[in-house]
């Protein structure tokens, strides 16, 4: 045991001596949260709202919109102006209120406005903002219309009743219509963005660690390693405990870094935490597949980052998996990634815990046995034959 | 006494070639056992098959006493083995690189910090023990990669090339050290390519050539084996011709030829004859300006076992 742990040591002694590395695997990890978190979460979201100035309802909830404080909101003249708007990034959402809006309210139907947003994280915050002012509205109408009916001269000597008494039979009459492709499961801010961070660069560094076990058979380190009374089993371990203990902490580091620093939530800490010494686990894995089958340390360096970011494009580590179709989805969890990010969402993004993530553990699980138990085969082989 | 090193019948195929064919040894405490062969020779391979890296396709090997097969840890508690390409870590430091390997020696504790301390002592780099490998130089690098081999204080050292490629002055101070600790009751196995080493430091020797081992026994054996003579290489001033005739007839001298004013004598034993060949000399009134006495190497073995010459 005791040997082990001097081959382990050893890896994150060098890995460590070298102050470059501090920054690939602790500080960049963080930097590209706080970048891409800032172009997410750190601004106000933006709605634009179109119509309703002509109208005297429309003009109601034109200006309740308007008043909106969770967003920066502004106007528009024409409803293509603001599609052009969203279309352009500049906005995450807008409310087109129909011209026809006090006339739908006037003969008694439901009211319908369209609501448009893109699908991030700023959109869906929007979502709810607008909800709740069309919630509100909602519920003076169905005061006033309750009032008229029971013999006010006219709608609006019910509303201004309405609006005295405040309260009413929670009757929805005016919906949100439109084509509304965000889901508010895709919420969870910079937690999620975290986590996708931290799948992506635990299992890039994993496979980068690669070379440096190729590094140890050129050396020759490898053989004279075994020509102590050293086995072949108690190398492998040791240099996989190596590589398991920088991609864990690396893992960890980003999840508590994160939480602490840019307030990232994770949900259910246990779970999250199993969820990283699992996938670092996988990391290690391919690093060690890798690490046998190539010999050569600049060829494997290259695949590594290339296999990294692949599987990190692929498991949706760039683009969350809810915007892949269903067939890229499916091609998406034969990757770890894809079942670790599906961890991360269902802790971030629907509170849940260990016990909503077992599935996912599991698979995560088979991939590690799985590559440990290839990589340990096609190795023992490798130092056997020189 | 029991070998410290005793391996029988060692062969190693690499698909169609046989990189080792029927190599078998003894080493004993105390002896420096040569192992001389042009490149591709198979000495490498042996090595890697008594240190046990290597799966051989036949043969056994014991260190020790302990069989490299059943019984691997045994067997390499008692060795010592100095790769012919260096094996450190560029990135850490000689003590680190020590310390490393000492513990997997299992050394630990107060024996770690004075084991690593004596070797750095021996190989004569206590004070760059701070330094990293990689700005050593490659004389340096050598030295500390021989001491990795001497940290757990090993009953056989096995050093395959280890001057290949060091500047005069290192290797100077490898020969010395193998040398000493020849003398220590260590067993030493020293494989090399150079000729010169192999009869300052072996006791015995193995010629090897394609995987097979040639021949065997100590250097004056082995040129016995030839049967070369010794040659007497004379300059001399006078009738070289009258000189090369009454050479001719002293008892022990094979031929005697002149030429240019340098007369050859070939003989049995140079130095037993010297005297009367420089009163035959006198005789022919020729004045003799120098004397080399050459005797047959281990190259000269060499080229009479294979019809080569050792180096390219
Ligand atoms: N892993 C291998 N696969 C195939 N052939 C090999 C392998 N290792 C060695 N050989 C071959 O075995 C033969 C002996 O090689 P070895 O390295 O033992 O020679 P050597 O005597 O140590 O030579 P040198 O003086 O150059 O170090 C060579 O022909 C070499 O090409
Ligand atoms: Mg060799």
């Amino acid at each position: 045991m005791r040997k082990i742990i001097a081959i382990a040591l050893i890896d994150l002694r060098r890995l460590f001596r070298e102050r470059v590395n501090f920054f690939f695997f602790l500080a960049l990890p963080l930097v590209l949260i706080l970048v891409l978190g800032s172009l997410v979460a750190d601004t106000k979201p933006r709605l634009g709202v179109v119509g309703g100035s002509d109208s005297a309802q429309g003009s109601e909830l034109r200006s309740d919109l308007l008043a909106i404080e969770g967003a920066s909101v502004e106007a528009f003249d024409t409803s293509a102006d603001l599609l052009e708007a969203l279309r352009r990034d500049e906005l995450n959402a807008g409310v087109i209120i129909p011209d026809d809006y006090d006339e739908q309210i006037e003969t008694g139907g439901t009211a319908r406005i369209e609501y448009v947003s893109v699908p991030d994280t700023g959109g869906i915050q929007v979502q709810g903002l607008v909800s709740e002012v069309i919630s509100a509205r909602s519920r003076e109408l169905t005061a006033a219309r309750f009032v008229a009916d029971e013999g006010f001269a006219s709608l609006a000597d019910g509303l201004a009743a309405a609006e005295r008494t405040a309260s009413a039979a929670p009757q929805t009459t005016v919906e949100i219509v439109g084509p509304d492709f965000g889901k508010p499961e895709a919420a969870g801010g910079r937690g999620f963005l975290a986590a996708q961070e931290l799948v992506l660069f635990t299992f890039l560094t994993g496979l980068t660690a690669a070379t440096a076990l190729i590094q140890t058979r050129q050396l020759g380190i490898a053989h004279r390693v075994l020509s102590t009374p050293t086995s072949i089993g108690e190398f492998l371990a040791g240099v996989t405990l190596g590589r398991f203990l920088v991609a864990a902490s690396q893992g960890l580091f980003i999840i508590i870094a994160s939480a602490l620093l840019f307030g990232a939530g994770f949900g259910n800490w246990p779970a999250a935490i199993a969820i990283v010494l699992l996938f670092s686990v996988v990391g290690t894995g391919a690093a060690m597949v890798m690490g046998s089958v190539f010999s050569n340390d600049a060829q494997a360096g290259a695949t590594g980052v290339f296999i990294g970011l692949g599987f990190a494009a692929m498991g949706g580590c760039m683009v969350p998996l809810e915007f892949f179709s269903p067939t890229m989805s499916k091609i998406a969890h034969f990757t770890p990634h894809a079942w670790a990010n599906d961890a991360f969402a269902e802790l971030i993004q629907r509170g849940g815990g260990l016990g909503d993530i077992t599935t996912e553990l599991a698979v995560l699980a088979l991939y590690g046995a799985g590559l440990l138990a290839i990589s340990t085969a096609l190795m023992s082989r490798v130092l056997r034959t020189r | 006494m029991a070998p410290v090193l005793s391996c029988r019948g060692l062969v190693k195929r690499f698909g169609e070639r046989t990189a080792v064919d029927q190599v078998g040894f003894e080493v004993s405490k105390g002896e420096t056992y040569g192992l001389l062969g042009p490149n591709g020779a198979g000495k490498t391979t042996t090595i890697s098959m008594i240190c046990g890296l290597l799966a051989g396709d036949a043969g056994t090997v014991q260190i020790d006493g302990f069989d490299i097969a059943s019984d691997p840890k045994a067997a390499k508690s008692a060795l010592g083995f100095v790769p012919q390409d260096l094996a450190l870590y560029p990135d850490l430091t000689g003590a680190e690189n020590l310390t490393f390997f000492a513990r997997l020696h299992g050394i630990s504790g107060k024996r770690l910090e004075s084991r690593v301390g004596s070797v750095l002592d021996v190989v004569g780099l206590a004070d760059r023990r701070d330094d990293r490998t990689e700005d050593y130089s490659g004389g340096m690098k050598r030295r500390l990669n021989i001491g990795v081999g001497l940290l757990n204080e090993p009953k056989l050292l096995i050093l395959d090339e280890p001057t290949v490629g060091v500047d005069p002055q290192s290797r100077t101070a490898i020969l010395d050290s193998v040398e000493a600790l020849g003398g220590t009751g260590m067993a030493v196995v020293y494989t090399t390519h150079y000729m010169e080493e192999a009869e300052r430091l072996c006791d015995r020797l193995a010629i090897m050539d394609q995987g097979k081992m040639i021949a065997e026994g100590t250097r004056r054996e082995l040129v016995e084996k030839v049967g070369d003579n010794d040659r007497i290489r004379l300059r001399i001033v006078g009738d070289g011709e009258g000189a090369s005739r009454l050479l001719d007839d002293i008892d022990g001298v094979v031929f005697a030829t002149a030429a240019d004013g340098m007369v050859e004598v070939a003989c049995r034993s140079a130095h037993t004859l010297l005297p009367s060949v420089v009163a035959a000399v006198g005789q022919a009134e020729a004045r003799i300006e120098s004397v080399e006495l050459i005797e047959p190497d281990l190259e000269s073995v060499f080229l009479a076992l294979t019809g080569k010459a050792l180096r390219d």
